[in-house]
């Protein structure tokens, strides 16, 4: 089945929502229903993370999320099974995994492109592989999406000019993952200089906790990415599946009335 | 694995064969490189080496002694020689590469140490050093780790250096590291990370091993001066390896020396309870290197298990993996009941009381007595003087149930 392309809908001027959902979080039967939720609600793609038990860039939030859905026994098939589901009867919403690198290559290269393929995943996000060592995963792969922080040196930015990626992942602030309030004015000139360099889509992620400030973020990128701030929304939230839909609705309109640049 | 030698390609600076690497997240990726840099310069300067030199002899007190333990000696019924880091300043081998990282971040006008600490001799070793350069200093420490080590913690804090518990996982030594690498994360650009053994990404591990490779330059010429003759065998314990590959360094080109690595399989290798990572784990990837892991079979890390908080890990250096697989190093373990009649054993005949790390070392050459080629080299990585409490705790507890002891 073919996606709808990150570009073709950025080319038409929208400003995207890129919910990121930790698999089996808060409950391991919940992934399916939240990611019909999240796209009701507006979501243009979605970042779903594998749970892992040692998430470097993450912040506490992400952590417990992780913690919490490996402690329910929520299991790699359980994600792919999802994933499978959703894909399946929602072409217009892509979806992309987020991996630690251990648990892919603990797969196999055989075993991660059949899955990755059968559950139909537009793109990985993997945050602790390098470039260099990107073959480790094998071939026959969905395109990897690239990583700029705010020490990235231009000349790697360059390097992605026309590289095709679908979109590129900006870290927005120098840290792990995790809300924030505010937005620093190098974040903005960050994001509005990392697109001019790299002239992909860029979405910004880390530390978007409220629809103000994704809408600063979004104004000078394609849009934002928002994880800690959903998953503390879904924390302990009774109705988890109207609560990510209450959560995100807000973020969606926000973004709609943000100007284009 | 499949296919991993691409990762030996010259391309990727820092790799052991397949194993090491820079797997780290792309904010990680600049500040690898800077320090990549300054650790080229620094050695490349002999006023670098001139300083460290002088710290070495005078803060800590190299070279340390090279001891023919003589009662010991007769038990294992070959010459056993200890290579004594346990009389280095602050009481192990960490301080080594303490002072090395140390200097370098002072080169690198770094206002702020963070390191993450085990047992706590490397916590205890990095205050020292931050305490010496006037550097502000924090150290990540495992909650459980705080508990086993009361004392290190307020020697740590003594010297001006602030504690910081780690709380996810398992609270030891990998969750340390975890915290550790977060810290630098988020604040890489005025902060010098630390790290404590021959893990992490490229740097650190080629890093740390050249500032402890002095162990084995050191014990490679008192072997030659004292004995007239290498030892037959060089044994050290393994948790990240640091304290093993500064010993190994330097007999790596003596076909003549057979090198043991011994590591920690806590109640025992058929539980789930060790560190065997070597012996039992798989190569992936944990705290930004390539190498072998206690893993599941869907790449989560385990938690590993021994009584020593210094070995309790679950990773292990890449250049371990390197040698294990080429067959130059042998790797095995021993039990924490080894570790502890090794540490009493030890006690008694030499009045040395080990750390319980090196008491994995001892053990694996009590184990082997009668049956070893002689001399033996063990390095005596640490003091034991922070287990007593640990000690107590245990013997208490297997004495209630009246085990016999092993050694005695």
């Amino acid at each position: 089945m073919r996606h709808a392309s990150i570009a073709e809908k950025t080319g038409q001027g929208r400003k995207l929502l890129a919910p990121f959902l930790c698999a089996g979080f808060p409950e391991p039967g919940l992934t399916l229903p939240l990611m019909e939720a999240l796209a009701e609600a507006g979501a243009d793609l979605i970042e779903v993370g594998l749970p892992y038990s040692d998430p470097l860039a993450d912040g506490p939030v992400l952590q417990a999320a992780a913690q919490r859905a490996l402690r329910a026994d929520h299991r790699l098939a359980d994600t792919f099974a999802a994933l499978r589901a959703f894909t399946g009867s929602h072409p217009e919403v892509p979806v992309f995994l987020m991996s630690y690198a251990n648990p892919l290559l603990a797969l196999g290269p055989e075993r991660l492109a059949r899955e990755v393929a059968a559950a139909g995943v537009a793109g990985l996000i993997v945050p602790d592989l390098p470039q260099a060592a990107e073959r480790l995963l094998g071939p026959d792969l969905p395109p990897r999406i690239p990583f700029a922080t705010l020490t990235t040196p231009s000349e790697r930015l360059e390097a992605l000019r026309g590289s095709g990626a679908p979109f590129l992942y900006a870290v927005s602030v120098l840290g792990v993952t995790g809300a924030r309030t505010g937005v620093e004015d190098r974040t903005l000139a960050f994001l509005a200089e990392t697109r001019r360099i790299t002239n992909l889509p860029v979405l910004a992620g880390f530390g978007v906790a409220n629809p103000a400030q994704a809408a600063a973020m979004a104004a000078v990128c394609d849009g934002v990415i928002v994880g800690s701030a959903l998953a503390q929304a879904l924390e302990g939230a009774a109705d988890p599946v109207a609560a990510a839909r209450a959560f995100l609705e807000p973020f969606r309109a926000a973004l709609v009335e943000a100007p284009c640049s | 694995m499949p296919d991993l030698l691409t990762l030996s390609e010259p391309a990727i600076a820092g790799t052991f064969g397949p194993y090491g690497g820079r797997f780290v997240p792309e904010v990680l990726s600049r500040p690898l490189e800077d320090l990549a840099v300054a650790y080229a310069e620094a050695v490349a300067d002999p006023a670098f080496h001139a300083e460290l030199g002088a710290l070495l002899a005078h803060y800590t007190g190299r070279p340390t002694p090279l001891d023919l333990a003589p009662r010991l000696s007769d038990r294992v019924g070959v010459p056993v020689l200890l290579k004594r880091e346990d009389l280095n300043h602050t009481g192990a081998h960490k301080i080594n590469n303490t002072l090395g990282q140390i200097l370098l971040a002072r080169r690198m006008g770094k206002r702020r140490i963070i390191a993450e600490t085990g047992a706590g001799q490397h916590g205890v070793a990095t205050a020292a050093a931050a305490a010496r350069f006037g550097i502000a200093c924090e150290i990540h420490m495992g909650e459980e780790d705080m508990r086993r080590q009361r004392l290190n913690v307020r020697r740590m804090e003594l010297m001006g250096a602030r504690v910081i518990p780690a709380r996810t996982g398992s609270r030891t030594l990998k969750d340390a590291v975890n915290e550790a690498i977060r810290d630098w994360v988020a604040h890489a650009e005025d902060t010098f990370y630390l790290i404590g053994s021959v893990v992490g990404p490229d740097p650190y591990p080629r890093m740390v091993r050249d500032f402890q490779s002095v162990i084995g330059r050191e014990a490679r010429a008192q072997c030659l001066a004292q004995l007239g003759r290498l030892p037959a065998l060089g044994v050290a314990c393994i948790g990240g390896g640091s304290n093993a590959m500064g010993l190994f360094h330097a007999f790596l080109g003596d076909a003549e020396v057979d090198l043991v690595g011994v590591e920690a399989a806590g109640a025992g290798l058929e539980t789930d309870r060790h560190a065997a990572t070597l012996t039992l784990g798989r190569p992936g990837v944990l705290h930004g290197s390539y190498s072998y892991l206690l893993q599941d079979d869907e790449g989560q890390v385990m938690e590993a298990h021994s009584i020593s908080a210094g070995l309790d890990y679950p990773g292990v250096g890449p250049e371990h993996a390197f040698l294990k697989d080429t067959g130059r190093v042998r790797y095995t373990s021993a039990t924490d009941a080894e570790a502890l009649a090794a540490f009493e054993l030890l006690s008694r005949l030499e009045g040395i009381i080990p750390a319980f790390e090196s008491s994995h070392a001892l053990a694996q050459v009590l184990r082997d007595a009668g049956r070893l080629p002689g001399p033996v080299l063990v390095c005596l990585s640490g003091r034991g003087d922070k287990d007593l409490e640990e000690y107590l705790l245990r013997r208490g507890a297997t004495e209630e149930r009246d085990a016999p002891r092993l050694y005695c």
